[in-house]
């Protein structure tokens, strides 16, 4: 391919938007000689457009520099170029110049641990950059520092750790974002894995009547296995057939481990739909979704 | 909290928590004698803990709290001793159930290990000194090459018995300097009544 003219420096720039930026183009003498031409004869283009020569600025006999203040678009097309033999355009060398914002600190770092799954951590990167800006979550124990979890592209915004969590040892955990225009780190979070869990629902839930009480329906059900590591809370909710709203069981009811609950002042012969959630007793982590639904209809009241 | 770690609190009752789910014998025990084929029964009998090998609850109570989290250190690093050379001599495949608990036990013990060194900072700003029953290297003669891989195994199969003895143990103590009981919490005086 034909040798370039000339080169234009810094050949390819990052700039932060609304910031000023200046370019030199620097003439090759074999060149200079060939078409006659030196520095005063060259005119800069950006995107096609000539640019006011009133940017710019004869640095010597070979080099030109064009300045632009307060950069704004995102991506421009900048040429050097001058007249060659008074009449042809020719064109000396060409950048592209990218411009846009350093990232932001990322905020509102949270983490999740869906029982028997990897943890996953979430993040607010803020502004849009306009640049590629890698983000990478770091985690550490006092005594061991874990490896780097990279987002996938699809989920910029999070990082699921490659390692199961152990409960009951604090980890810290930060995010760090970079790109061409500078790195920050996110404020770091101290916390226990078991204090950010989100349980399976509880399963096999079933309901029985009672002969002997017609007002009453006893619910059964089958904790998570997370129930080994953590004691649990309960929402439970119900409703005869045909409503449409929830009624709920009052939470200092349902406060603790438990694998059963007898719901009371119920109507007889009525046929009552429940459902439930679990989390951890404390109220630290989150509500597991809600069970599968299961329904029971009340004894007849006796004559 | 915002890049903080637990209290001195906290980090006993973890301490706890990760005791009581080590002093359960399926997590360490019963997998270590599935692997080593030593899981039918006459053989339980063998597989008794030796006395005096491990601290026991009363030795355990008189100790400062850095002497408890040095007796404990030297117990959870033999455990891992004992558990890398179990894993290497395995050959296990990496999906089978037995490695994916002794994996487990390993995660767990590296964890004590962390809320050691994490605690032993937290008191270092105290001034208890540390009185320090190691624990007894006479109980537990290192495996050597000239004892027969049974009784190697055996020997394995003693420790970690007294192990899991020595974790209820742990438990034990360390719930004594772990969180404050919480305050009763108020129930509502229909409490008893609504639902059971």
């Amino acid at each position: 391919l034909l040798d370039p003219c000339g080169l234009i420096y810094p050949e390819s720039p990052v700039v932060q938007l609304g910031s000023n930026f200046t370019a030199v183009c620097v003439l090759k003498e074999e060149c200079m000689n060939d078409y006659a031409v030196n520095s005063e004869n060259i005119f800069w283009k950006t995107n096609h457009a000539t640019v006011p020569k009133e940017q710019y600025t004869i640095i010597n006999r070979t080099a030109s520099s064009v300045t632009f203040t307060d950069i704004s678009s995102l991506n421009t097309q900048l040429t050097c170029n001058f007249y060659a033999f008074g009449q042809i355009e020719q064109n000396v060398y060409g950048i592209t110049i990218i411009s846009g914002l350093p990232p932001e600190k990322p905020t509102n770092l949270n983490c999740i641990v869906n029982e028997d799954r990897y943890m996953m951590c979430q993040w607010d990167p803020g502004r849009k950059t306009g640049l590629e800006t890698n983000y990478t979550l770091k985690s550490e124990w006092i005594t061991e520092k874990f490896a780097d979890c990279k987002p996938k592209h699809d989920t910029p915004n999070s990082c699921i750790l490659d390692y199961l969590p152990v409960f009951f040892v604090n980890i810290e955990v930060w995010v760090e974002a970079e790109n061409a225009l500078g790195k920050v780190t996110s404020d770091h979070i101290n916390f226990d894995p078991v204090d950010k869990v989100k349980p399976h629902a509880p399963h096999n839930l079933s309901v029985r009547n009672s002969e002997e009480l017609s007002s009453i329906l006893k619910l059964a059900w089958i904790n998570p296995s997370i129930e080994g590591f953590i004691r649990l809370k309960y929402d439970i909710q119900y409703k005869t057939k045909d409503a449409s709203s929830w009624s709920q069981i009052p939470p200092e009811d349902t406060s603790s481990t438990r694998s059963s609950f007898t719901i009371q002042d119920l109507k007889p012969f009525t046929e009552y739909v429940f459902r439930m959630r679990c989390m951890k007793e404390d109220g630290k982590g989150f509500w597991s979704d809600w069970s599968e639904e299961a329904s029971g209809i009340t004894y007849e009241a006796r004559p | 909290a915002i890049g903080v770690g637990p209290s001195e609190y906290k980090a006993f009752y973890q301490l706890q928590q990760q005791a009581r789910i080590l002093k359960d014998t399926s997590k360490l025990l019963e997998p270590y004698m599935r692997i080593q084929g030593l899981d039918n029964l006459d053989l339980k009998g063998a597989c008794k803990e030796r006395p005096g090998a491990f601290p026991g609850v009363e030795a355990l109570q008189k100790l400062s709290k850095q002497g408890f989290l040095q007796t404990l250190n030297a117990t959870v690093s033999l455990v891992l001793h004992r558990l890398a050379a179990c894993q290497q001599a395995a050959h296990l495949t990496t999906e089978s159930q037995d490695w994916k608990e002794l994996c487990f036990a390993e995660r767990y013990l590296l964890g004590i290990r962390n809320n050691i060194v994490s605690l032993t900072r937290l008191l270092n700003g105290s001034s208890e000194t540390a009185a320090t029953p190691r624990v007894d290297p006479g109980a537990l003669p290192p495996p050597t090459l000239s004892q027969d891989s049974f009784q190697v195994k055996l020997d394995g199969c003693k420790f970690l018995q007294g192990f899991h003895h020595f974790m209820s143990s742990v438990a034990h103590v360390s719930g004594k300097w772990a969180e404050p009981p919480r305050r009763n919490r108020r129930h509502s005086p229909c409490w008893a009544l609504r639902g059971r």
